[in-house]
């Protein structure tokens, strides 16, 4: 086992890359869904305050 | 007038109780990730021949199954879409699909950093190692249609029938390393593996990194699955009121929205 711990780095990289991947999506996905959740709540706010446009063009 | 209180999917005691588990999902996730890490490291006995090097294996093999798995359940709801054209499957396919991708991102990333030391490169064209590319890039197309088709309605149903003709490519790669010469181990798990490629007590350490792994796999699916739902939903109450006048234009704080055509009413 004299090489063993040469390959050390390498099992340190493997792992941590995986976590860190791991890590990052998730919170990315969790953070994402809640701001768009906020998005739904302002939007849904906005509605009940906002005229009807009678011009027949939509606004963006 | 449309909002999220009298939104059809708003009260449904299903998700309610769906969305209560996931704090639990997740710290169940926690430990067993937690608990795995100690098997790998002070339990799981150090390769004679490999050294070290050996344990990636330990994360490497579940992470290569959990992608075979998601994009199955991606092929799998691309079916269900193309014959019901409901968006509960679109949801699930596209969710499958992503989580897939960035399992088999990782496994190539983990094969890579294994190879190094293990074969003296970082990458060779040998069959397993190139079909899990061409997988890869398969999937990371099928995300690349939904994103920039002309409508989302024909992203949705382009993008099944690519998740269904990809799947083909999963047991290529699983039983390439039996059908070409091959410098990649053969199979530890599956149809194909031998009874005693593993010691007993890898084969307990490998079979709970699945589970653990999977635990995560299926705390990721979900979530970004209510994320393409409250996407969803948010551009249907755009669409539904895009004749409203606004003081100020609405910007929503995650900006890749996609704004539903006319047409698109799945």
């Amino acid at each position: 086992m004299g090489d063993a711990p040469q390959n050390l780095p390498f099992l340190f990289a493997a792992f941590a890359v995986v976590w860190l991947v791991f890590f990052a999506y998730t919170a990315y996905v969790s953070w994402k869904r809640q701001a768009i959740q906020r998005d739904l709540v302002d939007f849904s706010e906005e509605l009940r305050g906002a005229p009807r446009n009678t011009s027949g063009s939509g606004n963006s | 007038m449309a909002s999220i209180a009298n939104h059809p999917d708003s009260g449904r005691p299903g998700r309610a109780a769906a969305r209560s588990i996931w704090p639990w999902l997740l710290l169940l996730t926690a430990v067993l990730v937690l608990v795995d890490g100690y098997l790998i490291f002070m339990v799981a006995p150090t390769d004679l021949v490999l050294g070290h090097i050996q344990r990636i294996f330990y994360i490497h093999v579940p992470i290569s199954l959990l992608s075979f798995i998601g994009f199955f359940v991606c092929a799998v709801a691309g079916i269900g879409y193309l014959i019901r054209r409901t968006d509960r499957w679109d949801r699930l396919a596209h969710s499958a699909a992503e989580v897939g991708v960035v399992f088999v991102t990782l496994a190539l990333v983990t094969g890579v950093i294994w190879a190094r030391p293990v074969w003296g490169v970082w990458w060779t064209w040998e069959p397993r190692l190139t079909t899990t590319l061409i997988l890869w890039l398969i999937y990371v197309a099928y995300l690349m249609i939904r994103h920039y088709a002309p409508t989302p309605q024909q992203g949705r149903s382009w993008a099944a029938v690519v998740g269904i003709i990809g799947f083909v490519d999963v047991p290529i790669v699983y039983y390439s390393v039996q059908w070409w010469r091959s410098i990649h181990p053969v199979q530890v798990i599956g149809p194909e593996s031998a009874d005693d490629a593993l010691e007993p007590i890898m084969a307990r350490i490998l079979i709970f990194s699945f589970v653990a792994i999977l635990a995560l796999f299926v705390y990721l699916v979900m979530e970004r699955m209510a994320l393409r739902q409250a996407e969803d939903r948010l551009s249907e109450l755009r669409l539904q009121n895009s004749d409203l006048q606004f003081d100020e234009p609405f910007v929503t704080t995650g900006n890749l929205i996609p704004i539903n055509t006319p047409g698109d009413t799945t």
